[in-house]
């Protein structure tokens, strides 16, 4: 099992939170975010490969985990920050984005569970320095510890206890 | 257009195949027998895809340059499409190059032989992995590890060549001009998507075109790549060498993934 978990752009968060298209939203945000990759919409995105659809639909056969378990939290103080913890069994084919490192979100600071191995495509919105130990260096964010990993194809920032 | 008009009425009946799960069309051509004993892939779409794994096993280098559009479906319904340009470069056995640039990611991917990097600029990270010596391993390890690759189906087929392997129906639908090339259009069915086939007719049975629609998505989203192929590509050591940029830091695979 993995977990996942990204922190929303205010900008994509206001797309959703408002119900109605708010396109400009994500105008705004691509606007201030790095050049490059586009920032998290979390949305469903297309199959890109049919070896790759054969793969899921091998495991989910075989292992019968097609099992998706979506929780939402909305934490509105002053600004909207939208958490979303996706416990996704199928593994590799769910929507996945990078968000560059440094991005300043410009929220407030958010706790959440950190469970060692749950991964993030960012880190949390403030509150982040850099430690090294061992020769290893980490973000120390509130307490928790995130190294920095590639999973499929992104950079993510893994949930460590160093 | 005359083609296109000539083979409409099989456009159709292929259509009704597809939706009967081919049931009706296989029996109708084939020996009188059982329903489980039909055949998902017609022969002649069969045969199509025989001649094009045939050609693409017997290509020792080539690259394909490459367009390709993705769907996502937002949470409110919108469907917004991500574009991609790809270019990819093959050496028989063991080396390749992908470099991508599209609207969700930069990539260059890079395996040597025997070591597989991939670096995102955006992020200034790379990492690098050990990995099998051969392509058609290659692709196993990269679908186990949920790397999304372009052509990712084209060089499957030309390695291990069971990309039909859960099709319940598959057709030649008809003729297509792909980029002022005549094509074979071959649909196909499975249960979680439905793909569909432009293979260059001829002799050089190159697949030009793919469409995958993923089913039971709200929205039924897209993936489709159009494939540009140079079959005399220029390649050097430096191709197929990975070269760290000075401002990026090597990164480890994340570890503790138990879902494999």
């Amino acid at each position: 099992m993995t977990t996942k978990a990204s922190f929303r752009t205010p900008g994509l968060a206001a797309l959703v939170i408002a119900g109605s298209l708010a396109l400009a939203g994500m105008d705004a945000s691509a606007a201030s975010g790095p050049s490059g990759a586009r920032p998290a919409a979390n949305g469903r995105m297309a199959q890109s490969s049919v070896a790759g659809a054969n793969r899921s639909a091998n495991r989910n056969n075989n292992v019968n985990r097609n099992t998706n378990i979506n929780r939402n939290n909305n934490v509105n103080i002053d600004r909207d920050v939208d958490i979303d913890v996706d416990v996704d069994h199928r593994y590799g084919w769910g929507p996945r984005y990078p968000v560059a490192a440094g991005v300043v979100i410009g929220a407030v600071a958010v706790t959440h569970a950190a469970v060692v191995g749950s991964y993030y495509y960012s880190l949390p919105p403030s509150g982040c320095t850099t430690v090294i130990k061992n020769g290893i260096s980490y973000y120390y964010c509130g307490s928790v510890y995130y190294q920095r990993s590639w999973y499929g194809n992104d950079v993510v920032y893994v949930v460590v206890n160093p | 257009m005359t083609t296109h008009t000539r083979f409409r009425p099989l456009a159709l009946a292929m259509s009704s195949a597809l939706l009967l799960g081919f049931s009706t069309l296989a029996a109708a051509q084939e020996a009188p027998r059982g329903p489980a004993a039909a055949p998902a892939v017609t022969p002649r779409a069969q045969a199509v895809l025989d001649r094009m794994t045939t050609y693409l096993r017997s290509l020792q280098a080539f690259s394909i340059s490459a367009d390709s559009s993705r769907d996502e479906v937002l949470a409110e319904g919108y469907k917004l499409q991500h574009n991609e340009h790809s270019e990819l470069t093959v050496q028989r056995p063991n080396k390749l190059r992908a470099e991508l640039q599209g609207d969700l990611r930069t990539r260059t991917i890079v395996y040597d032989g025997e070591k597989l990097s991939m670096y995102s600029p955006d992020d200034a990270a790379y990492v690098r992995v050990a990995t099998v010596s051969n392509l058609a391993d290659l692709i196993g390890s990269l679908l186990d590890a949920g790397v999304e690759m372009p052509m990712i189906d084209v060089l499957y087929q030309g390695a291990v060549g069971n990309l039909t392997q859960n099709v319940s129906g598959g057709a030649v639908v008809g003729e297509s001009v792909i980029d002022g090339v005549a094509c074979d259009h071959l649909a196909f069915r499975q249960s979680n998507v439905d793909w569909q086939l432009w293979v260059q007719k001829g002799e050089q049975a190159l697949p030009r075109k793919i469409v995958i629609t993923t089913r039971f998505e709200v929205g039924d989203p897209q993936y489709q790549v159009t494939m540009h192929w140079n079959l005399k590509p220029k390649v050097s050591d430096a191709t197929f060498k990975f070269t760290a940029p000075a401002n990026a830091s090597e990164v480890s695979l994340m570890a503790g993934d138990t879902s494999k």
